[in-house]
């Protein structure tokens, strides 16, 4: 198919999905916005927010817009890992024969929304590892293949410490976007008080189903980057790591450990989404700039001083960006 | 046209408008560097002496730094590339120029290529070059013309400099005019003669190349004084060696005096002739200098005769037209042609007062030319007087030139002709006479001698062989006082500029010369009809002269001439002195007062000697030392030299 046929249908797509959002979901135009970009580049998502934000009807909303396989799993601490792959149970058979048969777990759709991640403990929490970076998981010992596509949409509640366990570096790596839902404008809770509280109750229209998805994840990927503007996204990892000759000063002050090259990874594929939605052919600077934070802002890991400062990896993220210039040749014209 | 040929052409035009802004940057930016080097130099050169040339090169600096600026500028061509993303970055194009280059270098496969080059074309058509680069005048040129006008005007505040700077720079003005001088002077004396010695070339030369050190070096009055004190040593031993040569004392006095040596009979003659033939008249100096102010009585009467009117006017003309008749008589009388009085003559019948007036100056110009002119063939007169009249009178007078000319007349009279007897026996009379007068010439007595040997014995071509020698050797001794008269004239010059530098006042004033602060000022830059002080021109004084305006044959000119090295007055010799010194004797003991001081000296003994003897020389010359015991200093330091 021809490129510029495929870009067409993208867009065509992407609008479908973010209206059909836009019906049930009041605000949280960003929200829904990178939402939408982690999906399109095949990326997880990890939704950060106090209750009652939408975190939950949005992914739901997502869930019903596209034609696939949902399932929702509620965490909690006593939650097994065995709960979500899946478990073997001694099953009869119609001869009547006992055997064990794999009684597959809610992760085997293809969008599953982990309600409430950090309630689970961290046993449970790595359960996700293997499903979420190479889309698939081992149960009694045999290697089971999820469906494709596959995307894990975690919300979680920042103000609910007791109970609570914090993910590991690791599992947080593996989401594309860590999402921080705010509270909405004055009109925005007026509208959703006017929604919700009226027996009218809107409901999305399936606008893609998963091979249309696939197919429009590999267009994404297909987006040229020039080699400058990738090696801004380069720049701006590598000024994340803290002691090195490229780091900004700020992150050598306030950061443990910077970005992993999955950092980099979600600023190239989330800068090939938003210049497809935005009509462009190509990746930019603004492109980068624009994803930067939600794909860095949970892979910095703050030090004490940090926290004895009150600094946030947002801040510190806004300083790599002042410290990083776009073009490494500066801007003057050529010879000036 | 491909697309991105489209781009490469829209790229590559924007790329050239960038290499001219960057040249116009360049150029004000290297500008303004020069201009901040040009404005700390002048500054410093106006607290603190330096040489101003250093000041003058570094003017050109913002020039040569705008240039420079431009050309660097200009010459470094920005890549596609680079352009491409400037261009991006300018005008918020998302990288899609920058993007579209690089994807346009890949596979024709890759689907994405033609989107975003048709992307770029769309970008680069909205690209307006000369919004996009402005050439206009930048913020360097402002900061650039601003620092120019500062130079400018700091051109004008007057600079800095305490008394001692002003010596210095004073001292370095003397000794690079005295250096200048002494080039000059060398130069001016090779040329005019080649010297037979090369021991004396060599020291002409070495002469040439010290004036030509203390023109261009930067030196200490104690190292100038110090060099010349070597060279004219150098030029002392020289001629101490053509001292050696066998020539009497008178000799080498006329030699110094640069007198009589070099006089020809012959030249003389004919030198005269020629004068008398441009004069056209036999009237004397004085007849010619009556007759000039008789003129000058009537310009004067003629002047006055000017704010008159009526009939003393009238009267007036008819003694003036009475007394320039009366003069034309004369002049006439006299010999003399002066179409001017006639001139004056009518132009007095046509009342017109000021073209007489114009016509007398004429003719008391020319006759001002006939007097001098007269005057030079009274002194040649006066030369040939001197001449001797033979050989020995010749040969004693120590006119050399002419005894050789004397020689070779009788050496073709020898050759020549056949003799009678009275001529043998004049001949034979006027040799045996220069015999005494010849001794000293070295071997010449001999020639003559063997000359009269032979004339006796009839042998008249050995004998003019004899004479031929003779007379070679006089040319050779005549060559010999050449050099030493150059010699000698090089070590006065080198003397007055040791007493130019010594005393810091300068070349003129060291040579005579009134002190003057500017000596390129010519006469005539008075008010009204004085002149400036110090404007008196003088010409340079080479010979010996005599100001009285009276005829003195036979006796020494005045002025210059030699008086010797002068002696001690008797109310200035010390009658007790301390030391090693006996009464009398004209330098008195020194004590020292002071540590003595023991160990090894770091300084040879030599550059000691020298060092002080320019010392001793600058002490001189500044008159730190009594007249009557410069020449004891003078001669005690050469002692310790030697």
């Amino acid at each position: 198919m021809d490129p510029q046929e495929k870009i067409g249908r993208f867009k065509a797509g992407y609008e479908a999905l973010r209206r059909e959002i836009g019906r049930v979901i009041v605000g949280h135009d960003a929200v829904v916005e990178s939402t939408l970009t982690a999906l399109f580049a095949g990326g997880h998502v990890l939704l950060e927010g106090v209750p009652g934000l939408g975190k939950t009807l949005l992914v739901r909303t997502l869930g019903e817009a596209l034609d696939l396989s949902f399932n929702r799993i509620q965490f909690t601490p006593d939650l097994m890992p065995a709960d979500i792959l899946g478990t073997n149970i001694v099953m009869e058979s119609a001869a009547g024969k006992r055997e064990f048969q794999f009684q597959p777990g809610p992760i085997f759709a293809h969008l599953l929304l982990a309600d409430e991640i950090n309630r689970a403990t961290p046993k449970t929490q790595s359960a996700l590892l293997e499903a979420m970076q190479e889309h698939q998981v081992t149960a009694g010992g045999q290697l089971r293949k999820l469906g494709e596509p596959f995307f894990v949409m975690a919300t979680q509640n920042p103000i609910d410490q007791e109970g609570t366990y914090p993910l590991p570096e690791a599992q947080l790596d593996r989401f594309f976007f860590k999402i921080l839902v705010g509270y909405p404008s004055g009109a925005e809770l007026a509208e959703v008080l006017a929604r919700t509280t009226s027996g009218e109750v809107q409901r999305p229209a399936k606008v893609m189903d998963g091979r249309q998805l696939v197919d429009l994840i590999q267009l994404v990927r297909g987006v040229p980057v020039a080699s400058h503007v990738q090696d801004y996204a380069v720049r701006l990892v590598m000024a994340t790591h803290p002691g090195t000759a490229t780091a900004a000063p700020a992150a050598t002050r306030f950061l443990r450990f910077g970005s992993s090259p999955r950092g980099g990874q979600a600023l190239l594929l989330a800068g090939k989404v938003r210049a497809l939605v935005q009509g462009r052919h190509n990746v930019g600077y603004e492109d980068l700039e624009a994803a930067v934070l939600p794909a860095f802002r949970h892979r910095l890991i703050l030090n004490f001083d940090a926290e004895a400062e009150g600094m946030t990896t947002d801040a510190l993220i806004a300083e790599v960006l002042r410290h990083v210039p776009r073009d490494a040749a500066g801007g003057t014209a050529p010879g000036l | 046209m491909s697309d991105l040929q489209i781009i490469q052409t829209a790229l590559s035009e924007t790329a050239d408008r960038c290499r001219w802004v960057a040249g116009n940057r360049q150029l004000w930016r290297g500008m303004r560097a020069g201009a901040v080097l040009a404005l700390i130099l002048l500054l410093a050169w106006k607290i603190f002496p330096f040489d101003f040339r250093i000041v003058v090169a570094f003017s050109m600096a913002p020039i040569a730094g705008a240039v420079g600026g431009f050309l660097l500028g200009w010459f470094r061509k920005p890549t596609l590339q680079s352009v491409a993303r400037w261009v991006d970055a300018r005008l918020d194009t998302r990288e899609t120029l920058g993007t579209a280059l690089e994807w346009a270098s890949k596979p024709q496969s890759d689907p994405w290529q033609n989107l975003v080059l048709a992307d770029a074309v769309v970008t680069v058509k909205a690209i307006d070059r000369h919004q996009l680069l402005p050439l206009q005048l930048t913020r360097e040129a402002r900061w650039s013309l601003g620092l120019l006008v500062l130079i400018f005007c700091l051109a004008w505040v007057p600079e800095h400099r305490s008394a001692l700077d002003e010596g210095l720079a004073r001292e370095e003005r003397n000794i690079r005019e005295a250096g200048t001088q002494l080039r000059e002077i060398a130069r001016r004396s090779l040329e005019q003669r080649q010297p037979i010695s090369p021991g004396t070339r060599e020291a002409l030369e070495g002469m040439q190349e010290l004036g030509l050190e203390l023109e261009r070096k930067t030196l200490t009055r104690d190292e100038a004084l110090k060099d010349l004190a070597q060279n004219r040593d150098r030029l002392k031993n020289q001629v101490e060696e053509l001292a050696k040569t066998p020539m009497d004392q008178n000799l080498q006095r006329a030699a110094r005096e640069g007198g009589q040596a070099g006089l020809n009979p012959e030249n003389l003659r004919s030198r005269m002739e020629a004068l008398k033939k441009s004069l056209g008249t036999a009237a004397t100096p004085e007849q010619l200098a009556k007759l000039e102010k008789q003129l000058e009585k009537i310009r004067d009467a003629a002047q006055a005769a000017q704010n008159t009117k009526g009939a003393a006017a009238a009267t007036a003309r008819q003694e003036m037209a009475g007394a320039l008749g009366a003069l034309e008589q004369e002049a006439r009388d006299l010999g003399l042609s002066l179409p001017q009085l006639d001139a004056a003559m009518a132009a007095l019948a046509a009342n017109d007062p000021s073209r007489m007036l114009q016509e007398m100056q004429k003719a008391l110009t020319d006759l001002d030319k006939l007097r001098e002119t007269a005057k030079a063939i009274e002194q040649m007169q006066g030369q040939m007087e001197q001449l001797g009249k033979n050989l020995a009178e010749q040969l004693g007078k120590g006119q050399m030139e002419a005894a050789q000319a004397t020689l070779r007349k009788m050496v073709r009279e020898l050759k020549g002709q056949r003799l009678n007897p009275e001529q043998v026996r004049e001949m034979l009379q006027e040799l045996e006479k220069a015999l005494e007068p010849a001794s000293k010439y070295g071997d010449v007595p001999e020639d003559l001698k063997k000359a009269l040997a032979r004339i006796k014995a009839g042998q008249n071509s050995g004998a003019g062989e004899s004479l031929q020698a003779a007379a070679d050797k006089l040319a050779k001794m005549s060559e010999q006082l050449g050099d030493a008269q150059q010699m000698l004239a090089a070590l006065e010059s080198l003397n007055q500029a040791s007493a130019a530098i010594g005393s810091g006042q300068g070349w003129r004033v060291a040579k005579g010369g009134k002190p003057s602060t500017d000596p390129t000022r010519q006469p005539g830059g008075g008010v009204g009809t004085w002149a400036a002080d110090g404007l008196t021109e003088e010409a340079e004084q080479t010979e010996p002269w005599d100001n009285m305006d009276l005829s003195r044959p036979g006796m020494k000119a005045r002025g210059l001439s030699d008086r010797g090295e002068g002696s001690t007055p008797e109310g200035m010799k010390p009658d007790r002195v301390k030391g090693t010194f006996s009464p009398g004797a004209p330098m008195p003991g020194i004590t020292l007062k002071g540590v003595s001081i023991r160990g090894q000296s770091r300084v040879a003994l030599q550059e000691a000697a020298v060092a002080a003897q320019s010392e001793a020389q600058s002490a001189v010359t500044q008159d730190k030392v009594p007249q009557a015991y410069q020449g004891t200093v003078r001669q005690y330091f050469d002692d310790i030299k030697k």
